[in-house]
């Protein structure tokens, strides 16, 4: 798709999306729906499909209507300019907050899983400088970006996870029963948190070209993230059991260092790494965007780039600060980050939706 | 601490520059910019201070009380 326009496509952000996916479905989805459900965790994919349908509707909805709007434009028209403003700065805040925390989670992953001895500052600094580049030219290297970077994604996911499939053992998914259905609606709070950040995309809804694509792709998209979900989940479950999946850090990361093909190729998980590290950078770029997108938005700015930096830095100190440990990292994302995400990014937009449609907006 | 406070002052003195000369109606932006610079020195200098027992997530649930 040509960008000519200085615009994304349906099909652009809806990769942004799935790539904003992989970094926290990686870490976070197993460990979170193998801790709710045990062995049933795999099955969390069919609530959290239900909750993707109902969120997929809500934002048809609003794209009826207000397809060339942003996000915050929708909410000012809706719910007036001082909830409205409210509603921006509970936005900008919660993708700051997300935004350091993920910063962090990269650099304490890398640490933890591959380069124990650099400093973080160092990890750190070079992620940063490489966000501050790819800002420079906008959204539209980033989706650019995104659509190559997603084919190598998903070529790599598809490979390991056949190179796994000897390690799988079927009797690890079972027994399912009635009982476990209430753990199973649990455990998909995980895939309402990522669902989520469709919220943060279409703060620049502005700048995605829509004609009328979103509803033709929405269900594919949301497809294409339950099957990669799937995967993660069952496949730490089917290799290890749910007892010692649910006592992993990173399940699925570990269940990639089992592959042992012949005794020759083995431990290759490096490639999940570049997965990782690819994924999270789009996501912060895209996160960061939208951050300066609320920025421009409020007070109507033609230009946000020399903010950009310096947001990028307090960005990095408020990660530094953020945590202590990784135990506290762990906290914050069960604690405060799930909760949040899934009303300000899940709930709001439905709630908002719901009145936008009571006072006939939408 | 020194170099910290030496680079986001040069950072925000090249940013009015860049205001000043490339964009219109700067007056804002000068504003916002003088705003988060201000609030990256401050977190600059917390985190040269602050040590493991207080950082953010120590106060958040903390007022949330919630142990660990």
């Amino acid at each position: 798709m040509s960008n000519d326009n200085g615009k994304i496509s349906v099909r652009q952000s809806l990769i942004l999306f799935l790539m904003l996916f992989c970094a926290p479905a990686v870490r976070y989805i197993p460990a979170y729906a193998i801790g709710k459900a045990s062995q049933a965790a795999w099955l969390t994919i069919i609530p959290s499909f239900i909750f993707g349908i109902i969120y997929a509707f809500a934002w048809s909805g609003f794209l009826k209507k207000h397809d060339k709007k942003s996000l915050l434009d929708i909410i000012n028209e809706i719910t007036g300019k001082y909830i409205g403003g409210f509603i921006r700065v509970v936005f900008f805040l919660w993708i700051t907050l997300l935004l350091a925390y993920y910063l962090r989670m990269y650099a304490e992953r890398i640490l933890t899983s591959t380069m124990p001895n650099v400093n973080i500052i160092f990890l750190l600094s070079i992620m940063i400088i490489t966000l501050v580049h790819i800002l420079k030219s906008g959204i539209i290297p980033i989706a650019k970006m995104a659509e190559i970077f997603f084919i190598i994604i998903v070529a790599l996911f598809f490979i390991y996870n056949l190179l796994v499939l000897p390690e799988i053992k079927i009797d690890n998914l079972l027994p399912v029963t009635f009982e476990d259905t209430l753990p199973i609606i649990e455990g998909s709070a995980g895939f309402v948190t990522l669902f989520s950040y469709i919220s943060i995309i279409f703060i620049f809804n502005d700048e995605i070209e829509h004609k009328g694509e979103f509803d033709k792709m929405k269900y594919s998209g949301l497809l294409v993230a339950m099957i990669g979900g799937l995967f993660f989940i069952a496949m730490p479950i089917a290799v290890f059991g749910a007892s010692v999946s649910s006592k992993l850090p990173l399940p699925f990361f570990a269940t990639m260092m089992q592959i042992n093909i012949f005794d020759v190729v083995e431990r290759i998980e490096s490639g999940i790494i570049v997965f990782w590290v690819i994924s999270e950078f789009i996501l912060m770029a895209v996160f960061i965007y939208s951050a300066m997108h609320i920025l421009k938005k409020s007070f109507k700015l033609n230009n946000t780039r020399p903010l950009t930096m310096t947001y990028i830095i307090i960005i990095f100190f408020l990660s530094l600060i953020l945590a202590g440990s990784t135990l506290e990292l762990k906290m914050l994302s069960e604690s405060v980050i799930t909760p949040l995400s899934i009303i300000v990014g899940y709930c709001l937009p439905i709630i908002i939706y719901i009145i936008g449609k009571i006072r006939k907006i939408v | 601490m020194i170099f910290l406070i030496i680079f986001i002052i040069v950072l925000y003195i090249y940013n009015i520059y860049y205001i000043k000369n490339n964009i219109d109606n700067c007056k804002k932006l000068k504003i916002i910019c003088t705003v988060l610079s201000i609030c990256a020195l401050g977190l600059g200098l917390y985190y040269d201070m602050c040590n493991y027992d207080n950082s953010i997530t120590y106060y958040i649930l903390k007022i949330l009380n919630i142990s660990y």
